[in-house]
């Protein structure tokens, strides 16, 4: 399976919003007030807002969507880190960088790991690193093979996260917190993107679904 | 109380935390579906991660389609009733469910699946996950219906692929004519030396032979 690669830089968008689409099964009760059940079928979906990307992004963007053949193409989408912290070296906002394109640099902390061996289905990852302290209530990370988890909370070193695991993961497999990603496709075939005479982009927005491996 | 076979068939040490789970207004339930094909079963389940029974510990497929079983119909009139089972998998999920499936048999050869069994349960889960926050079966899964598989319909749509196999539950009647009507054949095989329908007008295959008086 070739994964094509959206540029970070042309993820910095204005709007966004990862969330997870699921199934509940509602039956009406006939003595009570009905039972909802629930099941763990859960994926990825995104909207990713385009309106405010620059003329050179929008031609990578552009590029990106002719790859994607559709609903075809695999796409590394890169997810915005949810730390709300610079850690690395990071470019500014519009891509600012030193003359030379070096970026800026920041503490480069060590790296977060899963502390044990986990099967498919886990909820709670046991982490070892020291951003695990760092991880909060909504934070998202990336496991590999782009498997995307949020944050629901956390139990010490343990992050109870949303959707499950899905596939085993080893000891000591690196949980990528500062540039998560997650591996979608489109959601339409018809992959128009215009750039507008007023410096906008059209449609303003591109819905992605998680691919499941 | 909740009473009848579902109640016998659960373990005994289980029935006080079956009770609970269903008394709840939310339950956390998974739908599988078993295909007894010649080259081996295939269990597929409607979740999006790979789970357990809690009856025979086999391994469920996530599939994260929901099956559907339609009403009992079929045959002109719905005179020769059959249970279609139906699974419309969504094109941007489509390839890389196919692709785990793993070894799914060539279903062009008949024998594959022909007069072999299917079933579809469902798995009541336990709401208090296990170790590393996997969900576990609570107690055993429920028969929704079973049968055996007669034949397959695969549907390709601008959206989806729908892919049907009709299966003849204990309601079917096997070897009924086209037009599903009762024959004096039948009624012979069913009570042999049973001339009564021999005597009904308007049977489609047997003409009335009168006595001649």
């Amino acid at each position: 399976m070739d994964i094509i690669e959206w540029p970070v830089d042309a993820m910095r968008v204005s709007a966004e919003d990862w969330h997870l689409v699921g199934q509940t099964l509602v039956s009406q009760g006939i003595y009570g007030p009905g039972t909802h059940g629930f099941l763990e079928n859960r994926i990825w979906s995104v909207n990713v807002s385009l309106v405010h990307l620059q003329s050179s992004l929008w031609r990578a963007v552009r590029a990106v969507l002719d790859e994607a053949r559709g609903q075809f193409g695999t796409i590394r989408v890169p997810v915005m880190c949810t730390l709300g912290l610079a850690l690395g070296p990071v470019a500014f906002d519009g891509g600012v960088t030193f003359n030379g394109g070096a970026r800026f640099g920041s503490h480069v902390p060590d790296d977060l790991v899963t502390k044990e061996a986990l099967p498919a289905g886990a909820s709670r990852v046991g982490l070892r690193g020291s951003l695990s302290m760092r991880l909060r209530l909504g934070t998202m990370f990336s496991l590999p093979g782009d498997a995307l988890h949020r944050v629901a909370r956390m139990d010490g070193d343990v992050a109870i996260v949303n959707p499950p695991l899905r596939r085993a993961v080893a000891r000591g497999s690196k949980v990528e917190v500062l540039a998560p990603t997650a591996l979608m496709r489109l959601t339409e075939d018809d992959g128009r993107l215009s750039r507008l005479a007023s410096g906008h982009t059209a449609p303003t927005t591109l819905r992605l679904v998680e691919v499941l491996q | 109380m909740i009473q009848g076979r579902f109640w016998e068939a659960q373990p005994v040490e289980l029935h006080d935390a079956i009770q609970a789970a269903l008394r709840s207004s939310s339950v956390k339930l998974a739908r599988l579906v078993e295909f007894d094909f010649s080259t081996g079963p295939v269990r597929l389940c409607d979740w999006a991660v790979p789970m357990t029974d809690g009856a025979n510990g086999y391994e469920w497929t996530p599939m994260i389609a929901p099956s559907r079983v339609e009403d009992i119909k079929g045959g002109p009139d719905d005179w020769a009733p059959v249970r279609k089972y139906s699974m419309t998998i969504p094109l941007d999920v489509m390839r890389e469910l196919t692709a785990d499936i793993g070894p799914y048999p060539d279903l062009r050869d008949k024998t594959v699946y022909q007069d072999r069994e299917a079933s579809m349960w469902l798995q009541l889960m336990d709401p208090t996950p296990g170790l590393h926050g996997v969900d576990r079966p609570l107690g055993h899964p429920v028969t929704l219906h079973r049968g055996r598989m007669d034949r397959v319909q695969i549907g390709l749509t601008r959206d989806g692929v729908e892919h049907s196999l009709y299966v003849e539950g204990v309601l079917a009647r096997k070897g009924v004519q086209g037009s599903g009507y009762l024959t004096p054949r039948d009624q012979k095989r069913r009570h042999a030396g049973d001339l009564f329908l021999d005597y009904v007008l308007g049977l489609p295959t047997q003409p009335a032979k009168w006595p001649d008086y």
